[in-house]
Formats: structure tokens, sequence, C-alpha cells
């Protein structure tokens, strides 16, 4: 499982890149826990889009472990993501 | 890697063109005192400045520019008159104004803010109001997101970043919420661009977006908020005529189709 915590932006997007790539290579499915997370820019934003894709092309599934705060809600909304990340409550 | 300095200068450089402008249209306007387009373009100016300023750290600078920013805008609503005080102070103001920006460059701190306070001081007997504070917050209570000029009307905007645009310290997430101050903001974002994770630049952005704007904002002010990326993106601004805007709804469920045929043939 790959926890994010605080805020997350292009400092730590290259970091974030390698998580994710030895996620899925792992063959496991992908768990992203977001609970702790405060903010993420578009850089992590693109990178768990694309980490997501591909674990369902591999049908090894994406899930959105623990409870996404509201603001991080909030900021996929505003950010037009329709779709992304599967999973989230968009109220 | 980042190079938010580089940025910075970028946005001291603008903003100091901007208050050359700024200087114009006020003196202008102390010529022509029932001109409305030049009361909106001093009134961008300051709007600029404040939200630019504030983005990129400088936070007393943005809020003195919103205070300024305010009193225009009741000149704008005809709740305050272009009179010589007004002018005169506004260019104190811009003297102001400036200094802050040197000050940001290296200068020296104490006397520059004792001149704020100063020219805020006199600002609030002329407009008669409390001087607001905060920097970034959303509009003032005078100033509802679409209590400005002409009718409100529909603004097609796209959006696309180009590769350097997060590596010069922008945070396209935030141009978007200065948008949204301007009216009622519909958006989609397009991930199409985004690359296998494999062969992602981890700082480019790949996102692109989608928006109709409702707004009675006029065009210059819609684009004032790229400003300082204006040479790192692609952007166009069109209104949104109503069978635009229906053919955008169609654009959007395409584009919806798109990437849900990607999702389905990714497999």
């Amino acid at each position: 499982m790959i926890r994010l915590d605080g805020e997350i932006n292009i400092g730590s997007a290259a970091e974030l890149k390698k998580l994710l790539l030895q996620a899925l290579a792992s063959g496991r499915e992908l768990r992203v826990d977001l609970e702790h997370a405060t903010e993420l820019d578009v850089t992590a934003w693109q990178l768990l889009w694309a980490a997501e894709r591909e674990a369902r092309g591999s049908s090894r599934g994406f899930t959105l472990a623990g409870r996404v705060p509201e603001e991080i809600s909030a900021a996929v909304v505003d950010a037009g993501f329709e779709t992304f990340p599967a999973g989230l409550d968009r109220r | 890697m980042l190079d938010k300095d580089k940025f910075k200068q970028a946005f001291l450089e603008e903003a100091r063109e901007i208050l050359v402008e700024l200087e114009s249209s006020l003196l202008a306007l102390n010529d022509n005192r029932g001109d409305n387009e030049l009361v909106g373009r001093a009134f961008r100016a300051l709007h600029t400045i404040k939200g630019s300023g504030a983005m990129f750290g400088f936070d007393e600078l943005a809020a003195f520019s919103r205070n300024l920013e305010n009193a225009f805008d009741e000149v704008r609503n005809e709740r305050l008159q272009v009179t010589s005080e007004l002018i005169n102070l506004s260019l104190a103001a811009l003297d102001q104004i400036k200094a802050m920006l040197d000050e940001g460059v290296g200068g020296a701190g104490a006397s520059v803010a004792a001149a704020a306070a100063e020219i805020l001081a006199q600002l609030r007997q002329l407009t008669g109001k409390p001087e607001t504070h905060a920097a970034a917050a959303p509009s003032p209570p005078s100033a509802p997101p679409a209590a400005a000029s002409g009718a409100t009307r529909d603004w097609q905007i796209r959006f696309c970043p180009g590769a350097d645009l997060m590596r010069t310290g922008t945070n396209p997430l935030l141009l978007l919420r200065e948008l949204r101050q301007l009216g009622i903001l519909r958006i989609k974002a397009s991930m199409a661009a985004i690359p296998s994770l494999g062969e992602l630049d981890p700082e480019r952005c790949y996102i692109s977006w989608e928006m109709v704007l409702s707004a009675s904002a006029p065009r210059e002010a819609i684009a004032d908020v790229f400003i300082f990326v204006a040479d790192s993106c692609e952007l166009t601004i069109e209104p949104a005529t109503e069978p635009a805007a229906a053919s955008a709804e169609e654009a959007s469920s395409s584009m919806e189709e798109m990437v849900s045929n990607w999702w389905s043939s990714g497999v």
C-alpha cells in the first residue's frame, strides 16, 4: 500500500513515480491511502491516474484505502476529474 | 530543478509592466473622469497584481493592492467618485507597490510599511470603508463574482499547459481556482495526453482543461488570470454562442468517450 502524507507536489513526484512502479511490479492490487494527505498537485494526480489505468489494465485493480479527506475530494471536483479516482465519494 | 526564483523574477518584471500601464490609466482617468473603460483597466491591473502577488508569496503587497482594488471596485459600481484625491492617493499607492516590489528583491522594510499604513488610512477616509486584511481570500462582499460591468455570458476556455509550465513553479490548480472567482465554472480535465507510468515525466503537466465560465467579466480579465504563464501554455478564450455551447457539450462527451475507449483498449 502507498500512503500519501501531507502535501504531495512536484518535489515528490519522482519518488511517487518510483513507488507506483514498484507497487505495480509487485503484481498485487494497487492500494493508495489518501487519508493523511492534505493537498495533491497535478503531478501527483496524473501519476495516480496513469497507475490506476495500468493497474486496471492488468486486472490487478486500484483501490483507495481509508477515508479520503473532504479537501481532497473537493479538489478533485474542482480540478474537473469526473471519473477519477474511481471509488471516490463525490459530494 | 525548480526555478522558482527565476519565475519570481518574471513576476517582478511583469508586475512592473502592469504598473506602468496602471500609471497611464490613472493619468488618463484624471483628465477624463467619467471613463469607465479606464476605471475597469485600473481595477484589472490591481486585481492582477493582487492575485499574482499572493501566488508568489508577496502577501503584504497582495493585501495592500487588494484595498486599492476594492476602492476601484466601488468606483466601477458607481459608489465612489473619481476625484483628484482618489487619483493622487492611487498614484501614491502605485509608488508604494513599486517600493514593495523592490523590497521583495532585497530592500529595507520599516519605512515602506509605515508609508503603506498611511496610504491605507487615507484610503479608508475616502471610501468610508474599513481596511481589508486578508490577502488571498475570495472576493470582498462588495464584489460578488458576477458583479462586474456587463451582462453574464459564457466563455469557452481551453487551457493546455506546455511542457515547461510546472518547472516554472506554477500550480495549474491555483490558476483554475482564481478563474473560479470570476464566475461559475464548469470544468472538465482531459487526461488523454498522460503517457504510460514508465514514460511519464514526473515534472511535466500532461493534463489539459476544457471549461465554460459564466461571468460578466471581460475577456481581458479572464486572460489576466493566465498572464504569467502565457508563454508556457496554449490558451483559447472564446465567447460561447448557443450552438457553440451545445458543441462544447458534444466535445466533452466525445472526450469522455475517447477516455473510456482508451480504458477498454488499454486492457
